[in-house]
């Protein structure tokens, strides 16, 4: 493939050849050492002016002291200090002040403190450039080991799809695959999920088909002021009992009870696998609309299912979406833009139509076992059943 | 025959060269600095030959002065007899002497003091004329006419 060389491989030593990056570490060493002799110069006055402060504080003890007077560097005279309480201090420039032995102390601890700073900022310098040697030193080592730096280009995500989709193309059916794949996991782990919910149902199937059933008639009674909302339900409640329904028929578990229930709540689509009965009467009045659609898509896949084995679970599972698919089509054509949840979450079963139909339609040609997907957990169970 | 010729003179040419930078020039910097620090001993005696002379002429025999503590901090020093003064005469030794002993010392010492100066002077002029010498070598190693 001529695009995978995207980078660029630079050795390192040419970048920085090891004589050059060892003369660069010996340049900052020295560096280093002038600045270790600007340190001691720096800590030598710090120690000058801190012996300077007790001089200074003694002097005033004592009236005079006997000292030998320097005349020029060459000669002294023997002598004494007289008025060692007055100080004249260096103020810079040429400005000398005269300053008691207190204050000439507070003029010297402020020196001091300068020097502290000068310290501090030199030994910070010798820090950085420490820091700087050792890097100067791995480098030459690493130059010397032979290390090679490799560089690549940051590509926008678009740009690189582009020129690699040609041979993507010809090398895979065509971009779609992974949508459908991406789709096809989700649906199986919605399987797994509703699964799951009939295992929790067979333990405590009676005190959930309460619960339904209370949750409907309450649906019931807003059905028709919040239309959108109470067809949700209905499509969950519906994907629920058919994932449910084969299982649950053959282990016979309440079964008439629920199936009795959606069939009131839901209308035709639910109902008319089971019983292929056309949608309940009152659910139609109630939102004529949308139970038509329901009706007609419904019927179509009651065709199917009759077809097919009832027990598939592969079958039931993908009527299920078809029937949300087609109703999400009929009902965000007429639902109002208040009721965004729910038309999102149907959009989303529609984007999945196309994906869906195609695996069907293959494992309708294909036996499960023979199909190219991996099959779930849920089918697996179903298909040995 | 050529080659190796032009090879070996540019070996010749290098040695030269390393000898004027490695051991000329550091040695004519050494004699400039030794002759400075002379200067400075010089400057110091006649300072204080003046000194002394203008104290033998003003006759006095009590000094109020400034003494420097260090980092420019002065207190005032008196010195009640000057008549009797502390030369240093090297290696740390400090003689008392009187002012006419201190003069007669002074004039002896910058006598020579005179002496070593002339000594480095001559030893700077030796290695600049060495210098100028190796390089004359190297001009005519090189086969470069003379200016």
């Amino acid at each position: 493939m001529g695009a995978a060389v995207r980078g660029t491989i630079t050795s390192l030593e040419t970048l920085f050849p090891p004589d050059e990056a060892q003369k660069a570490a010996r340049r900052v060493e020295e560096a280093i050492a002038d600045r270790r002799n600007e340190l001691l110069r720096v800590q030598g006055f710090v120690s000058d002016n801190s012996s300077l402060i007790n001089l200074v504080r003694t002097l005033p003890e004592e009236l005079s002291h006997d000292i030998m007077v320097p005349f020029g560097s060459a000669a002294f005279f023997p002598g004494r200090l007289v008025h060692t309480n007055e100080f004249l201090v260096l103020l810079g420039e040429g400005y000398y002040a005269e300053r008691t032995a207190k204050q000439t102390m507070e003029i010297l601890q402020r020196r001091g403190k300068a020097l502290e700073g000068q310290v501090e900022s030199l030994k910070a310098t010798m820090v950085d450039l420490e820091a700087e040697a050792k890097f100067f030193d791995s480098t030459a080592a690493e130059a010397a080991e032979g290390l090679v730096e490799i560089r690549e280009e940051y590509v926008e995500e678009s740009e690189k799809k582009a020129p690699g989709s040609d041979s993507l193309d010809s090398k895979r059916d065509d971009m779609q695959m992974p949508d459908e794949d991406e789709e096809y996991a989700r649906i199986m782990a919605r399987l797994d999920e509703l699964e799951k919910e009939e295992l929790e149902d067979g333990s405590t199937s009676d005190y959930d088909n309460e619960e339904n059933m209370a949750g409907d008639e309450v649906e019931d009674a807003e059905s028709s002021s919040s239309f959108s909302t109470s067809d949700l339900k209905h499509e969950i409640l519906e994907i629920k009992h058919k994932s449910e329904h084969p299982v649950q028929k053959a282990r016979g578990q309440g079964q008439e009870m629920l199936g009795s229930i959606v069939s009131k709540q839901t209308g035709g689509i639910t109902e008319q696998p089971l019983t292929d009965q056309p949608f309940s009467g009152d659910s139609k009045m109630q939102f004529p609309a949308v139970a038509h659609s329901f009706s007609n898509s419904g019927q179509s896949f009651s065709k199917e299912v009759s077809r097919s084995s009832s027990s598939d679970a592969k079958f039931s599972f993908s009527k299920i979406e078809d029937s949300s698919n087609s109703t999400s089509r009929q009902i965000s054509d007429w639902v109002s833009s208040g009721h965004k949840a729910f038309t999102g979450s149907i959009i989303e079963h529609d984007l999945g139509l196309p994906p869906i139909q195609s695996a069907k339609s293959k494992l309708g040609q294909a036996s499960d076992s023979s199909s190219s997907k991996p099959v779930s957990r849920f089918k697996m169970q179903k298909g040995n059943r | 025959m050529e080659e190796i010729d032009a090879r070996l003179r540019q070996e010749k040419v290098k040695k030269f060269e390393d000898f004027v930078d490695r051991r000329l020039k550091p040695d004519l910097v050494k004699a400039i600095a030794q002759r400075d620090k002379v200067f400075q001993q010089q400057k110091v005696f006649s300072d204080l030959k003046m000194n002394i002379e203008s104290l033998a002429k003003n006759g006095v025999t009590r000094l109020r002065s400034m003494v420097n503590l260090g980092s420019e901090v002065y207190v005032q020093a008196d010195v009640p007899d000057t008549r009797r003064i502390f030369v240093d005469i090297g290696l740390g030794f400090h003689v008392e002497f009187t002012w006419s002993e201190a003069l007669e010392f002074i004039s002896v010492r910058e006598a020579r003091l005179a002496r070593q100066i002339d000594e480095y002077t001559h030893l700077i002029a030796n290695i600049k004329a060495q210098i100028k010498m190796v390089c004359e070598g190297i001009r005519e190693l090189l086969q470069i006419p003379a200016e």
